[in-house]
């Protein structure tokens, strides 16, 4: 697999969005954990035939680093998305403007094998409590609780 | 099919190649989530030499004969080497056989 820079990765998804085509490329970094984790395979459309909307995880550039950025949409107005990693307590990326995103993620795969968890409804639930700062606490207090889907997500961990 | 040195062969519709930072990415384009399996290429200098000759206009023979004057090398090796890379391209589809006129 080919390595890329942040700038070589903007240019090539901006490309592969502009022909309506899907971006395969290998995640980095834990700030999505435990929905999207380091080295997982994420596969990302273009906005023209998916729409951002709160609680998608996109891909976008970030304001003021130009890095090349993929965390989840916790809340939006008109042109404009509030965009916070997963993993992340308080601190969000701000509003980032819809001409800054690139593109919505479709499908992650871990080890080969889809995963589903963080695509489908559930998102508008983890969106809420990302976006009330909730979600960290929550998944640290599910880490100490002996129930089966807070063992789930200590299992993928 | 085999590259001949008669073949000529243009990049395929669904690739985008880029110039990043002096590398030269080749990237297969899928329309849906079922058809993905390919990755992004990196061409090493050979590569991108023989990359940019295949305009759908230049055979292998004459692009092995232009190589020949940019590396200054045994003619078999360089023959190898763009046969090769053409055989591997087309393989994975980057790459399409222009169709000779009859």
């Amino acid at each position: 697999m080919v390595s890329l820079s942040p700038t070589a990765l903007i240019a090539i998804a901006g490309d592969v969005m502009q022909r309506g085509a899907i971006l395969r490329f290998q995640a980095r970094g834990a700030s999505m954990s435990p929905f999207v984790k380091d080295g997982d395979i994420l596969c990302i459309a273009p906005l023209t035939k998916h729409r951002a909307g709160t609680g998608r995880i996109v891909a976008f550039i970030a304001p003021g680093k130009q890095s090349f950025t993929v965390h989840r949409i916790v809340a939006h107005t008109r042109g404009h998305y509030l965009i916070k990693g997963d993993n992340h307590g308080s601190s969000s990326d701000g509003w980032v403007p819809a001409a800054s995103l690139l593109g919505v993620v479709r499908r992650i795969e871990r080890n080969g094998v889809p995963i589903r968890l963080g695509l489908g409804f559930e998102r508008y639930l983890i969106a809420l409590l990302s976006r009330r700062n909730w979600l960290l606490p929550l998944r640290r207090w599910l880490k100490k609780c002996p129930l089966y889907w807070g063992k789930r997500i200590d299992h993928e961990r | 099919m085999s590259p001949t040195l008669d073949t000529v062969y243009r990049h395929s519709e669904d690739v985008i190649s880029r110039f990043v930072e002096g590398e030269l990415l080749i990237i297969p384009l899928v329309a849906g989530i079922g058809d993905m399996e390919n990755d992004i290429f990196s061409m090493d200098e050979t590569g991108k030499e023989i990359w940019t000759r295949l305009n759908g206009e230049k055979s292998a023979a004459v692009i092995i004969q232009e190589l020949e004057e940019v590396f200054h090398a045994a003619p078999d090796v360089i023959r190898a080497d763009v046969l090769g890379l053409l055989d591997e391209l087309a393989r994975r589809r980057l790459i399409i056989a222009v169709e000779k006129p009859v």
